[in-house]
C-alpha cells in the first residue's frame, strides 16, 4: 500500500482535456503539403483526414499521444512518421516537416 | 402480414442453424446498433433493426467499440461507446432481435471531462463477469452480470502502480479463466494478471514481454490456451508466444507486412482471423500444433475497404463476417479455413464512412432456441433447448401461446402433442392478430367443358322445341 502511494506521488496520472488541435504539414521549403491523407492513430481509435490548402488538419482529442501515417490520395501505402507526438496541454498547434520523396505515390 | 412472413422466415431458420451478428454502425444518421442474419446463401438486416444506440457524434473518427453477447446468466448483449463513455444493455430475443434492458445505458463518466475511453470490452470465459479496458483512466472496470441483465460494478482496477500509464488496450483470458493477459498502448508490452476464480477480480499485474513496433493493439489466446498472439502498430508481424502459466516464451513471428496498424485478431478453434487498417486485406491463418501460424489456402483475400476492423466467427466455424469502412463481408469457411464469399457479399453502405464494430462473438445456435418441429410419434412433450431463462412464444397454426420460459439449464419440456400437419414456430412476441384468409373460389370451365355445356343446352332446346310441336 505504501508503494502504491509513493508511486502515485511520483508518477501522477496526467489527464489532458479534450481540445482542438491543428497540425500543419509543410515540406522542406516551408510550403504547405495539400491533399495529403493523414491518419492519426490514438489509443482509443483512428482518424483519417485530408490536409486543406493550408496543409492543415484539425481534430479534437483527449489523447496526449498521437501517431501519424501519411499517404497521397488513391494510394494504399502509408508512410509512418517515426515520431510519437505528445500533445502537451499548452499546445494546440503542431507543425510537422515532411519530405515528399518519402511519401509513397509522390510525383516528385 | 408482412411481419408475419418475416417471423415465419426467421422461424424457419431456427429449425436449422441461424447466426445473428450484431454491429455498431457509424453511417449516416441515425448512428445505431444493427443486427444481421446470415444463412447459407444470403444475408440481410433483421426487421426492427437498428436498435437504440447513440454512437459517436463524429462520423470520421473510428473509435474502438465492442458488442459482447452473453449466455450466462441470460441472453444479453452489451455494446460500448466512447465520449461519453456508456454501456448499452439489451436482452437478445429468440428471433435475434433486441430489447433494451431497463437502467441502460450505463454512464461511466460522472464528470464529462473525465473520460474512460472504453477500447475493449470482454466477458470472462466462465464467470458472469465483464471487463472494460479504460484507456484514458489506465484502469479496467469489472462488472457482475446480474440475473436481470443489469451490471453491478465490482471494482475498478487501477494501473497507476506503473511509472508510465500502460493504456490498457486488448484483454484476453486463458480458457480456464484463471489468468488474463493485457496488451498496452502506452508501454508497448504484455502484462499478465491473476484472476480470482470466484469473483473475477484481477490481481498481481506484472510485465511479461516487450513487443517491437510502437504501440500495442490486439491480443488473443489459442483455444487451448497454450499460445498467445499480439499485434502492435508498425510491428509488421504477429507476435507469438508459448504460454507457461503466466510466463511467455517468444515464438517465431508471423509476417503481416501490409498491415501498418493490425488492430484485430480473433481466434476460434484453430482459425485466426486477421485484419487491420490501410491493408485492404483480410484473412484466415491456421494455428499449428507448435503454435506457429500459416495462412489458409487463398488467404488473405483482397477487400474493398481499407479498414477491416473487426471480425466474427459463426459458432460452428463455418462462416466469418469482416466489418470495416463502408463494407461488410461474409465468407463461408471450409474445414481448412478456405474462404468463399456469401452471395450478395459485401454489403456496401452508402459510401459514407462506416466504422463498424461487429460482434467479436456471434450469437446463434445454441443461443437460438432449437427444437424439432415435428416430434416423434408418441412423444408427449416438445423439447425446447436454448439460453437459460429465456421467454418465448409458440405459434401453432393460427394459435399463438405463451409466454414460456426455459429453465436455468436452458431446457423446457412442454406437454403438448402436435399434429403431423402442424408446424411450430418460435417467436419473441405474440403481437399480431392472426386471421385465416378465406379465399372464395369461382369455378371456371375449361374450353371442352364449355363446349359440352353449350351442346347440352342446345340439345335441351331442341328437345323442348320438338315437344312443343303438335303431333302430325
Amino acid at each position: 500500500m505504501l508503494n502504491y502511494f509513493v508511486f502515485l506521488l511520483c508518477f501522477p496520472s496526467i489527464r489532458v482535456p479534450a481540445k482542438e488541435v491543428v497540425v500543419v504539414f509543410q515540406d522542406q521549403a516551408n510550403q504547405p503539403v495539400v491533399n495529403l491523407v493523414v491518419r492519426a492513430s490514438f489509443p482509443h481509435g483512428i482518424l483519417t483526414l485530408t490536409t486543406n490548402e493550408k496543409g492543415e488538419v484539425s481534430f479534437k482529442t483527449r489523447s496526449p499521444l498521437v501517431l501519424f501515417d501519411l499517404a497521397w490520395p488513391d494510394t494504399n501505402d502509408f508512410y509512418s512518421l517515426p515520431e510519437t507526438w505528445r500533445l502537451e496541454e499548452d499546445r494546440n498547434l503542431l507543425t510537422i516537416k515532411i519530405q515528399r520523396e518519402k511519401i509513397p505515390g509522390s510525383l516528385k | 402480414m408482412k411481419r408475419m412472413l418475416l417471423v415465419g422466415l426467421l422461424s424457419a431458420f431456427c429449425f436449422g442453424q441461424t447466426d445473428y451478428y450484431y454491429m455498431i454502425g457509424f453511417h449516416s444518421a441515425p448512428r445505431d446498433l444493427s443486427a444481421l442474419v446470415v444463412n447459407s446463401v444470403n444475408y440481410r438486416e433483421l426487421p426492427n433493426s437498428p436498435y437504440p444506440f447513440q454512437a459517436s457524434a463524429d462520423d470520421v473518427f473510428l473509435s474502438f467499440n465492442s458488442t459482447v453477447p452473453t449466455r450466462e446468466p441470460g441472453p444479453f448483449l452489451y455494446a460500448t461507446r466512447q465520449d461519453p463513455d456508456q454501456i448499452y444493455g439489451y436482452r437478445r430475443l429468440v428471433d435475434g432481435q433486441l430489447e433494451t434492458l431497463p437502467g441502460f445505458p450505463l454512464d461511466l463518466q460522472a464528470d464529462p471531462n473525465d473520460s474512460y475511453g472504453i477500447v475493449w470490452f470482454v466477458k470472462h470465459p466462465i464467470l458472469p463477469v465483464v471487463y472494460s479496458c479504460n484507456v484514458w483512466k489506465d484502469s479496467i472496470s469489472i462488472y457482475n452480470i446480474l440475473e436481470d441483465g443489469s451490471l453491478a460494478e465490482l471494482e475498478e482496477s487501477p494501473f497507476q502502480l506503473y511509472p508510465t500509464a500502460p493504456g490498457p488496450q486488448g484483454l484476453a483470458f486463458s480458457p480456464d479463466g484463471k489468468s488474463a493477459f493485457l496488451n498496452t498502448f502506452e508501454t508497448n508490452g504484455l502484462f499478465s494478471m491473476e484472476v480470482d476464480s470466484v469473483t473475477g477480480r484481477l490481481r498481481k499485474l506484472q510485465h511479461e514481454a516487450a513487443l517491437g513496433g510502437d504501440r500495442g493493439r490486439g491480443v488473443v489466446l489459442s483455444a487451448d490456451g497454450r499460445y498467445l498472439y499480439a499485434t502492435v502498430r508498425n510491428g509488421m508481424q504477429i507476435f507469438g508466444f508459448r504460454v507457461d502459466g503466466r510466463h511467455l516464451t517468444p515464438l517465431e513471428g508471423f509476417p503481416w507486412e501490409p498491415g501498418i496498424d493490425t488492430v484485430f485478431l480473433q481466434v476460434q478453434g484453430r482459425f485466426m482471423a486477421i485484419g487491420g487498417h490501410t491493408i485492404r486485406k483480410a484473412g484466415i491463418a491456421l494455428i499449428g500444433e507448435n503454435g506457429n501460424l500459416a495462412f489458409a489456402e487463398g488467404s488473405p483475400v483482397a477487400v474493398h475497404s481499407p479498414q477491416m476492423v473487426y471480425s466474427a466467427f459463426s459458432p460452428r466455424n463455418d462462416r466469418i463476417l469482416f466489418g470495416g469502412n463502408s463494407y461488410i463481408y461474409a465468407f463461408d469457411l471450409d474445414t481448412e479455413g478456405r474462404m468463399a464469399g456469401v452471395e450478395k457479399s459485401p454489403v456496401f453502405l452508402d459510401g459514407i464512412y462506416f466504422g463498424v464494430s461487429a460482434a467479436p462473438e456471434v450469437t446463434g445456435d445454441p443461443i437460438s432456441l432449437y427444437f424439432s418441429p415435428r416430434p416423434r410419434p408418441g412423444d408427449q412433450n416438445i423439447r425446447i433447448e436454448g439460453d437459460p431463462n429465456t421467454p418465448f412464444y409458440l405459434q401453432n397454426g393460427d394459435q399463438c401461446s405463451g409466454p414460456y420460459v426455459t429453465g436455468s439449464e436452458g431446457l423446457l419440456l412442454l406437454p403438448t402433442q402436435v399434429g403431423a400437419d402442424h408446424q411450430l414456430q418460435l417467436k419473441a412476441y405474440c403481437d399480431e392478430i392472426y386471421t385465416s384468409d378465406v379465399v372464395q373460389t369461382v369455378p371456371i370451365l375449361s374450353p371442352l367443358g364449355l363446349l359440352a355445356f353449350i351442346s347440352t343446352l342446345a340439345m335441351a332446346g331442341l328437345y323442348l322445341r320438338r315437344k312443343k310441336e303438335p303431333a302430325l
